[in-house]
């Protein structure tokens, strides 16, 4: 239930070109084939009473309030399972159905509670509706009888409760549980009157297997199932929609809200990535928002040795810019840069990099996308021209085979997840290309067609291999290549590809998976109708991310996976703005729209737009700016909503980098690890204080608007701006919206986009311009962004993180689906209850030659460090590779990941590092 | 010296450039693409005092980017 109560037609739309035309109540309505009398009926504006029935969820029928009479039909059919026919003549309102109606009625609220006026969902529940509706007035049967009112209340779920006394055992919950989310974790148990949702095997809601997506609660009809704020606080007064600030997938919300108080995030049924469904990150998980944590007033200090001091925020930007300008002054111009955060909006980000390249005088901005996601838009620009995923999410629900490679959206993107397992338990095919044994290999209604349980470090060796079987068994589209591609580019490729070096049994030994299984998969992908591609940090964070980004973009291409629904290249961005910053010129060496900076026409467009001379030669990334630190270069950063010190690859060298430099920026919403080593903290505002916009991972641009008002008192691009002022460079907006009418102005794939588009359409995927007023869903379609489609030669080439005697086990990192990367926010939430700290999981082979069982801390050294971790021995994760998450400062899980990286990006080559692990008897922090 | 990386990274650069008949050249693009003038006459600098940190790969990049020595100051 919510508060803004959009419009519910029943059952999900149907779409049919074929029509078909009926009568109801004397009125004619055409719909698609399909639709069920009940939807035609709410179509016209007739909502026939219900209770069971809800457009989110497949009808059920079963109770029987929104039973109709059809004439030459007998009985009173339920209007949600019977489809429309032609010339169909329906009746919702007669004196037999009205009297079925209220006795149906009679008989759930004579075993209900008559607690309305103290319930709390008083007011916001369709049950009580509904009895208003039919015209309940009496209870002919009392309230003695056999009943359920002394059901037992589950309290177990830190977020919502279940109320058994008031279940009314619609199956809405398990249907959506289902449907939906497609976990299975709720059941009905028991027959007849003794029916009850039942969360697994008798077990409570928190011991089953609800990942708590909240689709139960959104989806009951009555207080059964119930956010514990509403209980606890009452219901919200007033909402606004805003977008969720976790993953990139980038869910629509309405954020309703008391006063001030936020009270529950609702998914929005109309937003684009999520049509309603939500996670427990973006449902629940919004308390860090308002943690006591929270740092609200600028901070300086002279020295990091030095305790902080409160500061007014014109203090502490003149004293940033002070440090700054002294900073460059003896160091020189380049001697200060900055990095952006995929955490903020396309606005804060744009006026980051501006500040940069015109207060700074240089092009050292890089943004937190270097550590995950620079090769995507290193690989697709070069192979299609584009630097992004290809398809928008809705575009799953068309594909017939899907290869996930390096993913998990299971725990790290949970509502695309939810809609891949739909298309899966429809029949699609599923390839997932990954060592660990992921949800998506088997799990409820879902198992992978092929699970190919790879070394980490040989992605490319399994695409050329996959690549040499569509080439050598003459499964290539060649219609689709002679139209599309770059023809010299494919023989090119064709030729390598084609090599015995590439052939699966000569890659079968370097990716451990047996050649019989690569060619299988490989002809799965090519001769599907429509194969898709979805990926992950699996793929980008190693030695030849890049590499193998262009690899998958050479196989869709090679198979005509292009350019249509069902299809595609699709990137899972991890942060929910990863694509925006990228977009936002957050690269040193391109300004917005990724256009180098040496391009002169480009750079003066800029400078006149801007008014300041900018740099044409690239600035610093990232890794760069911290090997100058050490080397007494790089002695000023301002960064803008980044954790560097825990994200970041081998902490030590992050840490030394920080402490050699003069003035260190953090702007953040708490004092992170990054900020021990700062000399100047300026409280950032969290996603409900801002407005703006954020771009996920379909391109979709979305609004950000503000819940309530900043605790801080600034905008943060306010604070970037009065930083630049400080700096001697006018930088001067009203309003968020003149930033994005800014950029507009200056990127062409932005030129159509504008805070009153957005509000008027929901949300567009870029390019939106002229030629697309309202975005393009699906890209390349006619033709590549670059012309034709380029085929780029991907030799495989190892990794120079080698397994050895002293280090013979590779560790590979990831997320769970109750914490979120460095877990800033996360542990700072009622999360925790189901992740407290980072595991080691372990095969019990390798565990079991170390003398380690199941509990026991191990210490584990790679070449650049060393921690301690609670191991799990389980054989999710194959002999040879251990694995963790990096949610928890204090397990150092970045201690030891090394400075490798690609080549191409230097994205960091999180996903392979040589360790060695020994039993401790001391435990870890 | 944090800027022993540099060998490193054009090592790497040389290894994997694909799509080419020339693949230093193609390095040498990409290098100029993405790093700074600073670090390429740092790598040149440091390519003339230990050039046995180098690979021959490595060398024959920075050969090819020499011209761009001192450009940039």
């Amino acid at each position: 239930m919510t508060l803004m109560h959009d419009r519910d037609l029943g059952t999900p739309e149907r779409v049919s070109t074929d029509l078909l035309t009926l009568e109801i109540d004397g009125q004619t309505v055409e719909v698609p084939v399909g639709t069920s009398v009940m939807r035609a009926a709410a179509l016209m504006g007739n909502d026939i009473p219900k209770l069971c029935a809800t457009d989110s969820l497949e009808p059920f029928g079963s109770c029987r309030l929104c039973v109709v009479e059809i004439d030459g039909r007998k009985g009173t059919p339920a209007s949600c399972t019977t489809p429309c026919e032609n010339d169909m003549k329906v009746s919702t309102q007669s004196p037999k159905v009205s009297k079925i109606r209220t006795g149906v009625m009679e008989l759930y609220i004579s075993d209900h509670p008559l607690d309305c006026l103290t319930c709390p969902a008083n007011g916001d529940c369709e049950l009580q509706d509904m009895a208003g509706i039919v015209g309940l007035r009496d209870v002919r049967y009392g309230y003695e009888g056999a009943n359920h009112l002394d059901g037992l209340t589950d309290d177990s779920n830190p977020y919502f409760s279940f109320d058994d006394s008031k279940c009314i055992a619609c199956s809405r919950c398990v249907r959506a549980c289902e449907e939906v989310q497609g976990t299975f974790a709720l059941t009905i148990s028991g027959r007849g009157f003794g029916s009850r949702v039942s969360a697994g095997a008798g077990q409570s809601f928190l011991e089953s297997d609800c990942v708590s997506c909240g689709a139960c609660v959104q989806a009951c009809p009555t207080s059964t199932l119930q956010e514990k704020s509403v209980i606890e606080i009452g219901l919200p007064t007033r909402s606004v929609k805003t977008t969720c600030a976790y993953c990139g997938v980038g869910c629509s919300f309405t954020a309703e809200l008391r006063g001030n108080e936020l009270i529950r995030m609702v998914p929005d049924k109309k937003g684009g990535a999520n049509e309603g469904h939500s996670c427990v990150k973006g449902r629940f998980a919004f308390g860090y928002a308002t943690h006591e944590d929270r740092v609200t007033q600028p901070l300086i200090r002279d020295s990091i040795d030095e305790p902080w001091r409160e500061t007014s925020w014109d203090e502490a930007i003149a004293f940033a810019a002070r440090r700054l300008r002294e900073t460059q002054a003896t160091y020189g111009i380049d001697s200060i840069g900055g990095i952006t955060s995929s955490r903020c909006t396309n606005e804060e980000v744009y006026v980051v990099q501006k500040l940069i390249r015109t207060a700074f005088g240089n092009n050292n901005v890089d943004t937190c996308a270097r550590v995950c996601h620079s090769p995507t838009g290193y690989g697709l620009k070069q192979t299609f021209g584009a630097s992004a995923g290809t398809q928008d999410f809705a575009s799953v629900a068309s594909a017939d085979v899907i290869m996930v490679i390096g993913a998990n959206p299971t725990d790290a993107h949970p509502v695309f997840a939810s809609r891949m397992k739909r298309r899966l338990r429809e029949g699609a095919g599923l390839i997932v290309v990954d060592p660990r044994k992921t949800a998506l290999v088997r799990s409820p209604h879902v198992e992978a067609d092929f699970h190919l349980p790879l070394l980490p470090g040989t992605n490319v060796a399994m695409m050329n291999a996959m690549g040499h079987v569509v080439v050598t068994e003459g499964l290539v589209d060649r219609a689709f290549v002679a139209d599309r591609c770059d023809p010299a580019s494919f023989s090119a490729w064709e030729k390598f590809i084609s090599l015995p070096e590439n052939s699966p049994e000569t890659m079968g030994s370097e990716t451990g998976v047996s050649a019989l299984e690569i060619r299988a998969a490989a002809r799965a992908y090519a001769n599907a109708a429509n194969g898709a591609i979805y990926y992950g940090l699996g793929v980008t964070e190693h030695s030849q991310g890049s590499t193998m980004v262009m690899a998958m973009a050479n196989l869709a291409m090679a198979t005509g996976n292009i350019g249509r629904p069902g299809v595609g290249i699709n990137p899972l961005r991890g942060q929910n703005n990863v694509q925006g910053s990228c977009d936002m010129g957050s690269f040193p060496h391109e300004f917005p729209g990724y256009r180098h900076v040496s391009d002169d026409t480009v750079r003066e467009s800029f400078e006149s737009l801007w008014g300041a001379p900018l740099r044409s030669d690239p600035g610093m990334r990232i890794p760069n700016m911290l090997d100058a630190a050490t080397a007494g270069e790089f002695k000023g950063i301002y960064i803008q909503g980044e954790d560097i010190a825990q994200s970041d690859p081998n902490t030590e060298h992050v840490m030394a980098a920080l402490r050699a430099m003069d003035v260190v920026i953090v702007q953040d919403l708490f004092l992170n690890e990054t900020a021990a080593f700062a000399h100047v903290f300026l409280p950032g505002t969290s996603f409900l204080e801002k407005d703006g916009t954020f771009t996920n991972a379909e391109r979709r641009i979305n609004r950000v608007r503000p819940v309530m008002p900043s605790a801080t008192g600034m905008s943060e691009w306010g604070v970037t701006a009065a930083l630049a002022q400080a700096l001697g460079y006018d930088m001067h907006y009203d309003e968020a919206s003149e930033i994005m009418d800014e950029i507009a102005s200056i990127t062409p794939t932005f030129s159509g986009v504008s805070f009153s588009l957005l509000d008027e359409v929901g949300s567009v995927q870029w390019p939106c311009n002229e030629e697309n007023p309202l975005g393009t869903p699906t890209l390349h379609k006619d033709r590549f962004v670059r012309g034709d489609g380029q085929f780029i030669t991907t030799p495989y080439v190892p990794t120079d993180e080698r397994t050895t005697r002293k280090f013979p086990l590779l560790l590979t990192t990831g997320r769970v689906l109750s914490q979120y990367n460095v877990g800033a926010q996360t542990r700072r939430t009622a999360n925790s209850i189901w992740h407290q700290a980072d595991i080691l999981d372990m095969h019990e082979a390798d565990a079991s030659t170390r003398g380690i069982t199941d509990g026991d801390w191990v210490l584990v050294t790679s070449r650049v460090g060393e921690t301690r971790l609670k191991v799990s021995v389980s054989n999710t994760t194959p002999a040879g590779v251990v694995y963790t998450t990096f949610h928890h400062p204090v397990s150092g899980t970045n201690v030891i990941t090394t400075d490798n990286s690609d080549w191409a990006t230097n994205c960091p080559e999180y996903k392979v590092t040589a360790v060695q692990i020994r039993p401790s008897v001391m435990a870890g922090n | 010296m944090q800027q022993n990386r540099l060998p490193i990274m054009l090592d790497q650069i040389a290894r994997n450039i694909p799509n080419t008949t020339d693949p230093i050249l193609a390095s040498a693009t990409h290098v100029r693409t993405v790093w700074t003038p600073h670090m390429i006459d740092q790598a040149l600098t440091l390519s003339q005092a230990e050039p046995e940190i180098f690979t021959e790969a490595a060398l024959q990049i920075l050969a090819q980017l020499a011209p761009t020595v001192g450009t940039h100051d």
